[in-house]
């Protein structure tokens, strides 16, 4: 039998960029610390003055949320000579707080995770003595080394323990954690044994956002300044390259308009879903939203269903009278009283269409 | 025919009270859904659209059986209201949005050893055209007919489906599977369903990017003996932001638009590029 084109190729379904809160290292290591996982010891400083005296060899390592701090000089091993001088340098480099830790003399690293696997819609357990590389690394490299378990009712601590080598307490205390504090991904890479402890030498926690009106973390900080004020309004917006604004309802046809555009070769410089229901208001801090890339045409596509077209075209009209938006819009809505919101936009002398393709090419023509 | 519900389906409404199940109620009885009661904890004896209001699923089937509930509960009351249903036997069309992935993945668990249909979270419903609807789709831009439906989107399948009626090609069934990362119902147990119905003759899938569902699907299409035609939105989608949809999110290579097309046509399913290119390919398919 024809072997499966999937099964050729190992599927991580981890979490590694989901809208998902996602805590710093000495966060993570600060909920590791208090629930009987051991970390080496360290501490946090936001200044270098903050150094004092040390008791050997550290690792400075920067308390940024994006990946690559090594390459990007924000892992460094320092001594009492140079630890100040080092920090000071990476202070400079958009850092706020640095996590000074003992440099702890590594033998083995191994990987350790719990994620959610979507479709078997179960918490699922990996593991791979080949720790210290990013996961997706190592499914490429070593597939045939990331051990995988899925934490349902057959799961067994003590037989997985036993295969992996690894304490059972660790494998309980993880997916324990895991439920309490309503994670998408809890991750220790390295997980390092030194003398016969282990040692968790990294972090990657992810929480979910949907659970924080049950948990006690403070906001996220990951999104850019556009983002974090279309998450303030209720808005789904995502930042991208091009320079035709996107506004529509429903993320799936915001998508769409999006890859049509692109088809009939514009370039998109935004996603943005107004949501269900939107109203006059969030049309126009739409608008705002979008604008404030200066982009050279906007694209607005809406199917109505509960969201009423003449509101959305209503929300257009005001923005429009109160700003002076000078480049191309196109308009296309269908649906709830598309025919109030086409009277709506005859009056003001906007362009209405009724096609999202022709919608699509008009935007493209008219911004190039 | 059709899938999951028909004309003769009865539904209870959890939720039926609050300012989302009330307008769409409405909806839906006017739609011809035969909704027998509601559930709201607290509020026995009201009645809204005629409806009776129960506290407990299980007060609502004393006073007459159903088969399916449809849930517009808050988030934070999703999970013991879906426990709620399914530990009554009853199948589940979730609507609530932003429900914690560790309860979505509790109520999975239970739907698959009570053996249950559960469809969402996140979703806008179910619908059999002039037969039944539970959910929050527009009535009128449905048609009865011989096309089945499955999608991961709101907006996008009624911009398909509205395309579809204006052409002449009208709906068995149609069904939003929902945008989160765990959900019930999906592609794959919807095709099977829609393989055993006599009236649907072809299928359309929408799907986006995110997961592996559908390159899983792929797999399973190989053999399916209706014709399917797909699209995939979020071919331009960034990697590593999610798109409106939680599970919409390309993580690392995995969950590409292009991953899903490839997939899809190794398998020999025509993928449209744009919305309009479906009843294109509807119309040269071969079916009766």
């Amino acid at each position: 039998m024809e072997k499966g084109f999937l099964t050729q190729k190992l599927f991580i379904p981890v979490y590694l960029n989901s809208k998902g809160m996602k805590l710093k290292e000495y966060q993570g290591k600060e909920i590791f610390h208090d629930n009987g996982i051991k970390i080496p010891d360290s501490f946090l400083i936001t200044s270098p003055e903050q150094i004092k005296e040390l008791k050997g060899e550290v690792v400075l390592k920067a308390q940024v949320l994006h990946g690559g701090r090594g390459k990007a000089g924000l892992i460094q091993t320092a001594t009492q000579e140079d630890a100040k001088q080092k920090a000071e340098e990476m202070f400079k480099k958009d850092v706020k707080e640095i996590l000074v830790e003992e440099k702890v003399d590594v033998k083995e690293e191994y990987y350790l995770s719990i994620t959610i696997d979507r479709t078997e819609k179960k918490a699922m357990l990996m593991f791979s003595k080949e720790g210290g590389i990013d996961i997706e690394e190592l499914a490429e490299k070593h597939p045939k080394k990331i051990k995988k378990y899925y934490l349902d009712e057959e799961f067994s601590p003590k037989k997985t323990a036993k295969e992996l080598e690894i304490p059972q307490w660790l494998i309980e205390k993880l997916y324990e954690i895991f439920k309490k504090y309503d994670l998408e991904l809890i991750e220790i890479n390295p997980l390092v044994k030194v003398d016969d402890n282990l040692l968790a030498l990294d972090s990657k926690i992810i929480v979910d956002d949907n659970a924080l009106f049950r948990q006690k973390f403070e906001k996220d900080e990951s999104l850019t300044d556009i983002e974090k004020k279309a998450k303030e309004a209720g808005l789904s917006y995502v930042e991208l390259e091009g320079n035709i604004g996107i506004i529509g309802n429903g993320a799936g046809l915001v998508m769409s308009t999006l890859d049509m555009v692109n088809h009939y070769g514009g370039k998109v410089a935004n996603f943005l879903d107004v949501g269900g229901g939107a109203d006059k208001e969030k049309m126009e801090k739409s608008l705002e939203l979008v604008m404030i890339k200066k982009p050279k045409g906007i694209f607005i596509n809406i199917f109505g269903g509960i969201t009423r077209c003449d509101d959305i075209a209503q929300g257009l009209i005001d923005y429009k009278k109160e700003h002076n938006i000078e480049i191309p819009v196109v308009i296309r809505m269908i649906g709830t009283n598309e025919e109030e919101a086409k009277k709506i936009l005859e009056e003001n002398q906007i362009h209405f269409i009724n096609s999202m393709e022709e919608g699509a090419k008009k935007i493209v023509e008219l911004v190039k | 025919m059709a899938i999951i519900i028909d004309e003769n389906t009865k539904c209870i409404v959890q939720g039926l009270t609050g300012k989302q199940g009330s307008f769409h109620t409405k909806q839906m009885k006017e739609y011809g859904t035969k909704i027998v009661s509601g559930v709201t904890p607290g509020k026995k004896g009201e009645k809204v659209e005629g409806i009776p209001v129960f506290n407990t699923i299980k007060e609502a089937l004393e006073h007459e059986k159903a088969e399916i509930s449809v849930m517009f509960v808050p988030p934070k009351f999703a999970k013991d209201a879906a426990f709620e249903a399914l530990e009554n036997d009853l199948h589940l069309v979730i609507i609530t949005e932003h429900i914690p992935v560790h309860d979505a993945m509790e109520i999975m668990a239970l739907a698959k050893k009570k053996n249950k249909i559960v469809i969402g979270p996140n979703c806008p419903g179910i619908i059999s055209p002039g037969k039944s609807k539970l959910g929050i789709m527009p009535n009128h831009i449905f048609k009865e007919g011989k096309i089945g439906v499955i999608s991961r989107s709101g907006t996008l399948t009624y911009e398909i489906v509205n395309e579809l009626t204006n052409s002449g090609f009208g709906q068995s069934t149609v069904i939003g599977i929902g945008g989160d990362p765990i959900i019930g119902l999906d592609f794959i147990e919807g095709l099977k369903k829609f393989e055993k119905d006599d009236d649907t003759k072809a299928v359309i899938l929408i799907g986006e990017i995110g997961g592996n569902m559908e390159e899983k699907t792929a797999e399973f299409l190989k053999d399916y003996p209706k014709p399917v035609i797909a699209y995939i939105a979020g071919r331009t989608a960034p990697k590593g932001k999610t798109m409106g949809h939680a599970g919409a999110i390309i993580q690392g290579n995995a969950g590409t638009a292009e991953q899903k097309i490839k997939a899809f046509e190794k398998s020999g399913i025509k993928v449209a590029e744009l919305p309009s290119e479906i009843i294109k390919m509807l119309k040269d398919a071969k079916f009766s």
